[in-house]
């Protein structure tokens, strides 16, 4: 099993009452979308707003296929509200 | 005004500053967006909103997609400013101008700049709700993102104090009482001007046909300035001084220097071909038509306006009534100016300096000075006293962090809020901003002479202004050209004493601190030194004149 750290911001850090949260995956490598599943289980108050999510891995968006390794910086970037 | 570069993206910590001139050089459109902080969320009251980034991403979002606008749209250029932080409700913390060769272009452009931005870049609002606010701040501070840039302008924090107050009401006055004062109305045209066709030069009114082969013509008389105008008689042209009226049937003025006359004849000393249909006549209606307004409301009645006011008859006109400012200066220690004091004691110079400052100020009506002790019921039974006689009151002292530091409980007490306290300047970080039950300005200065004199002067003026009826609150301020600064840059708005030196051009003076109003009294005024400046040519200038 592998550990990830994933950041969170604005109402999803507010929702999830931290402002990040640990998740694990099985195997060495995993894919982005994984992860995003991981983080609903570990953080049910987020699972609504996960579908209009996206995972960013180093600093820029990541697919759902997006090969994630443990060490990258990842972040959840959802409930956006720029303006 | 130098041009700015094609793409800029600038995020503040705090409300954005009001807007500065944007000008890209051979643009044909600029367009100006600004998001404003609501006062409510689905009906319930909100204090303000905080705004996280994700740092490395943000910065970089907003350029990429600026960049892709700009060339997405043809545009010449565009700047994007953000807020990162808290921001108060009714301040502006987005702003977006774009400019291109066209209208439309721009138009597009900023609507699919802010529907992509808000799907795509890394920027988060969360509600800060105005019942949550009193225990808000740790939490904001704990989660608080960093942001590598220098403090905003506090002028939208204060803009956005000043807002919720609302001007005096107003009254009727003859133009002699109305010199200084704001109009609350504007002034209109009551005909046109010119009211008749005059002419711009002293000359001869004349038909171009009318000059015989030698360029000769008869003249048939004069228009006496005045009168009406005679008819003017075929094969003839009529003396006419500069604003006398035209004559019906003349179709232009030439003027007497290109002319040789004596009192029947003129002859033509120039060019025929240079004299063309309409010269040096000025049109009825050219300045401006009947019922068109000249003056704005919300200006000052000036020289000028008072002559425009004559000129279209307006004798009576509608301005905001005097602003009632009550001051209340504070400190067990302060004694009377004719008092003589223990060393332990001081002479108060903050109630003589501000009621100076303002005393001379033709929209402020006398100002009403108490002097209050250390004790909090007798500062909140003062300022209940002055809240109901005054449009707005000042203090001095009790803003800081000692004990008896009152000021901020007693604006509580009466039933007033602190909208700010504490602003990122100096000399006066104390500064507070409050608002009274009935919505009147509370301007709490800080207690040392030259921090009072120079918040008073660049912002507790904001919210003086707004209750004059001032369209903009916002006290003018001229540049000046700074001889000799020399200072280390500090992440602060500073205000440097200065003494004018000519024509815009001002020189330091030499001060050891905001204690120190011996300094300020070799002084003309302040100038205003943005957060993290070394080296200065000009900056805004601000005398303690205050029109």
């Amino acid at each position: 099993m592998a550990r990830y750290t994933v950041k969170l911001f604005g109402p999803q850090a507010r929702l999830a009452q931290q402002r990040e949260v640990a998740v694990e995956v099985a195997g060495d490598t995993t894919q982005a979308r994984e992860i995003l599943a991981a983080v609903g289980a570990a953080c049910p108050a987020l699972v609504a707003s996960l579908a209009s999510s996206r995972l960013a891995v180093n600093h820029a968006y990541a697919p759902g296929d997006t090969p994630v390794r443990p060490g990258d910086e990842v972040a959840l970037i959802g409930m956006l509200g720029g303006g | 005004m130098s041009t700015p570069p094609p793409i800029e993206v600038v995020l503040y910590d705090g409300p954005l500053a009001p807007a500065r001139a944007w000008q890209p050089r051979s643009a044909g459109a600029v367009v100006q967006f600004e998001g404003v902080v609501r006062p409510t969320e689905d009906g319930r009251p909100l204090a303000g909103l905080d705004y996280e980034q994700y740092e490395p991403m943000t910065r970089d979002g907003l350029m990429g997609l600026a960049r892709e606008t700009l060339d997405g749209h043809g545009l010449t250029a565009i700047r994007v400013e953000h807020s990162i932080g808290h921001v108060p409700n009714h301040a502006v913390s987005f702003r977006l101008l774009v400019a291109s060769p066209h209208r439309k272009a721009s138009l597009a452009a900023m609507d699919r700049f802010i529907d992509r931005m808000k799907r795509e870049v890394p920027l988060w609002k969360v509600p800060v709700w105005a019942e949550e606010e009193a225990g808000h701040g740790c939490r904001r501070a704990a989660m608080r993102c960093p942001v590598a840039e220098w403090p905003a302008h506090p002028d939208a924090v204060v803009l956005a104090w000043a807002g919720r107050c609302s001007p005096v009401g107003t009254e009727q006055v003859g133009l002699a009482d109305a010199t200084g004062r704001v109009l609350a109305e504007p002034i209109a045209a009551d005909r046109d001007s010119p009211a008749h066709d005059v002419s711009a030069m002293d000359g001869y009114a004349l038909r171009l046909g009318d000059f015989d082969d030698a360029g000769r013509l008869p003249v048939a008389g004069e228009v006496t300035t005045g009168s009406a105008p005679p008819a003017l008689p075929p094969g003839q042209a009529l003396r006419i001084f500069t604003g006398g009226c035209v004559p019906a049937g003349a179709e232009l003025v030439v003027k007497r220097e290109d002319l040789g006359e004596t009192r029947e004849l003129i002859e033509l000393q120039v060019d025929r071909a240079a004299l063309l249909p309409g010269q040096h006549i000025r049109r009825r209606g050219e300045n401006c038509s009947a019922g068109t307004p000249v003056v704005a409301a919300g200006c000052r009645c000036t020289a000028a306006v008072a002559g425009v006011a004559a000129g279209f008859g307006a004798t009576r006109l509608s301005v905001f009534r005097r602003v009632r400012v009550g001051l209340m200066v504070t400190g067990d220690e302060l004694l009377p100016a004719d008092a003589t004091p223990e060393p332990w004691q001081v002479r108060d110079s903050n109630g003589p300096a501000v009621s100076a400052m303002l005393g001379s100020v033709p929209w402020i009506k006398a100002v009403s000075v108490e002097r209050g002790t250390d004790d909090p019921k007798e500062l909140t039974r003062r300022m209940h006293g002055l809240l109901e006689r005054c449009d707005a009151v000042v203090t001095t002292g009790g803003v800081s962090m000692g004990d008896h530091d009152y000021i901020p409980a007693v604006v509580r007490a009466v039933g007033g809020e602190v909208v700010f306290h504490k602003l990122p300047v100096r000399p006066g970080r104390p500064l507070l901003g409050g608002i009274g039950p009935s919505g009147q300005p509370i301007i709490a200065l800080p207690g040392n002479p030259v921090s009072a004199m120079a918040t008073l002067r660049r912002f507790g003026l904001v919210a003086l202004r707004r209750l004059a009826g001032f369209t903009d609150p916002l006290p003018p301020s001229a540049s000046a050209e700074v001889e000799g600064f020399d200072a280390k840059p500090l992440g602060l708005w500073v205000y440097r004493l200065v003494r004018v030196t000519g024509l815009g051009r001002a020189s330091l003076v030499v001060s050891r601190g905001s204690g120190d109003y011996a300094s300020a009294a070799r002084s003309d005024g302040l100038i205003e030194v943005p957060p993290g400046t070394m080296d200065l040519d000009r900056a805004a200038y601000y005398p303690w004149a205050i029109d």
